[in-house]
């Protein structure tokens, strides 16, 4: 364990303590809370191992490797190589590139699009200058349906974003048109 | 799925948060329309450092400062205003510069209820990463006790023995900078290049 500041080595008698600390280089006031991982070594890593008998199940990637599971999703024979642990489901490589390109583990993301603020700043942020609602408004209107069903914010679960861009983009359009009707009726 | 943890970092056009996941700690960084995340798995957390900043000392006197100055410059006003009927730019004057103070006074007091500042940074056994939402140490520590829990959880309880200082070697090894005594020559491995 060192000084995040200095790299000097903290002893044990720095660690979980209910107080400040000084560091032994640079005197700088540490609180270190350490878990049992720390105390541990590296993970070993589990070797596949090979076909011991004739018609013993085998890994689909790798044939003369012996097959320790089954992907979840695909259902394919996977050996403790092929085999990766993601929020408790045992997956092979394929379904793993294949979910993360659709979006569907969520746990691979690293970044978002929020296309439900984009909306709702499209919507509201016009109204400072009004003119340019007329062109804003469809626009708002556009993102809000072309990417209703676009993955948001991995915290946020809610529409209402979504909803309230798309009920201003209305109000516009339709202001814009009661407005337009009044000029060439009169 | 998430519960949001105290904390908060905000800067001119992005802001970040601490959010308890299920298995992982998140942190999700937002700037303009996009998000970007970062997660610390509970079983691989290795440790949470807290280093002691002077910052909230900085703000307190920054604030004080300011506070004093319109102080000063109300009392200016005042005794300019004792020799003379008070005109209307008066009353603005006192406004903004009353206004001024009392801001002053009020974050001068936000600072001191947040207490203490911090640095908070979370170590795995492959990156030292900042927490950059937690800047006060009052903060931080609540974050900590939610987060003991569910990283026990997965770790299981810290053995108290390893946290005892070991004992120190009486016979240390011999450094390799240390001067060798006359006539001895540095042990060979026995390999030549």
């Amino acid at each position: 364990m060192t000084c995040t500041k200095c790299g000097a080595v903290l002893n044990e008698s720095l660690l979980n303590q209910s107080a400040w600390s000084p560091c032994p280089s640079c005197s700088l006031p540490l609180r270190v809370e350490v878990f049992p991982t720390l105390f541990r070594g590296p993970a070993q890593v589990q070797a596949a191992q090979s076909v011991v008998t004739e018609g013993e199940a085998s890994c689909f990637y790798h044939p003369n490797k012996k097959a320790v599971l089954p992907c979840e999703t695909c259902g394919r024979f996977l050996c403790a190589l092929c085999d990766v642990e993601l929020n408790g489901q045992h997956l092979c490589p394929a379904c793993l590139a294949s979910g993360r390109k659709k979006g569907t583990l969520s746990n691979l993301d690293n970044r978002r699009v929020l296309y439900d603020s984009l909306a709702l700043t499209l919507a509201l942020l016009p109204l400072l200058l009004w003119p340019f609602t007329l062109i804003t408004a469809p626009a708002t209107l556009f993102v809000a349906i072309r990417y209703w069903r676009a993955p948001g914010s991995v915290v946020h679960r809610t529409k209402i974003r979504m909803i309230l861009a798309m009920f201003l983009a209305l109000a516009q359009m339709v202001g814009w048109g009661i407005g337009f009707w009044a000029i060439f009726n009169s | 799925m998430y519960r949001r943890l105290p904390g908060r970092e905000s800067g001119l056009l992005s802001y970040s948060r601490l959010w308890l996941g299920p298995d992982h700690l998140l942190l999700a960084r937002t700037t303009f329309f996009s998000e970007e995340y970062r997660r610390f798995y509970f079983r691989d957390i290795q440790a949470i450092v807290m280093r002691k900043t002077r910052r909230h000392l900085f703000w307190g006197w920054m604030c004080a400062a300011l506070f004093g100055l319109c102080i000063v410059v109300l009392f200016i006003g005042f005794f300019d205003m004792s020799g003379r009927s008070i005109q209307s730019s008066d009353i603005v004057g006192i406004i903004v510069t009353g206004g001024s103070a009392l801001v002053c006074l009020f974050f001068l007091y936000l600072n001191f209820v947040l207490g203490p500042g911090c640095i908070c940074y979370v170590r795995t056994a492959v990156q030292i990463e900042e927490l950059s939402p937690l800047k006060r140490f009052r903060t931080a520590w609540k974050v900590i006790e939610r987060l003991k829990p569910n990283i026990e959880k997965e770790q299981g309880p810290l053995a108290p023995e390893l946290l005892r200082p070991k004992p120190q070697a009486v016979f240390a090894a011999p450094s390799e900078s240390a001067p060798q005594p006359p006539g001895q020559a540095t042990p060979s491995t026995g390999i030549t290049s």
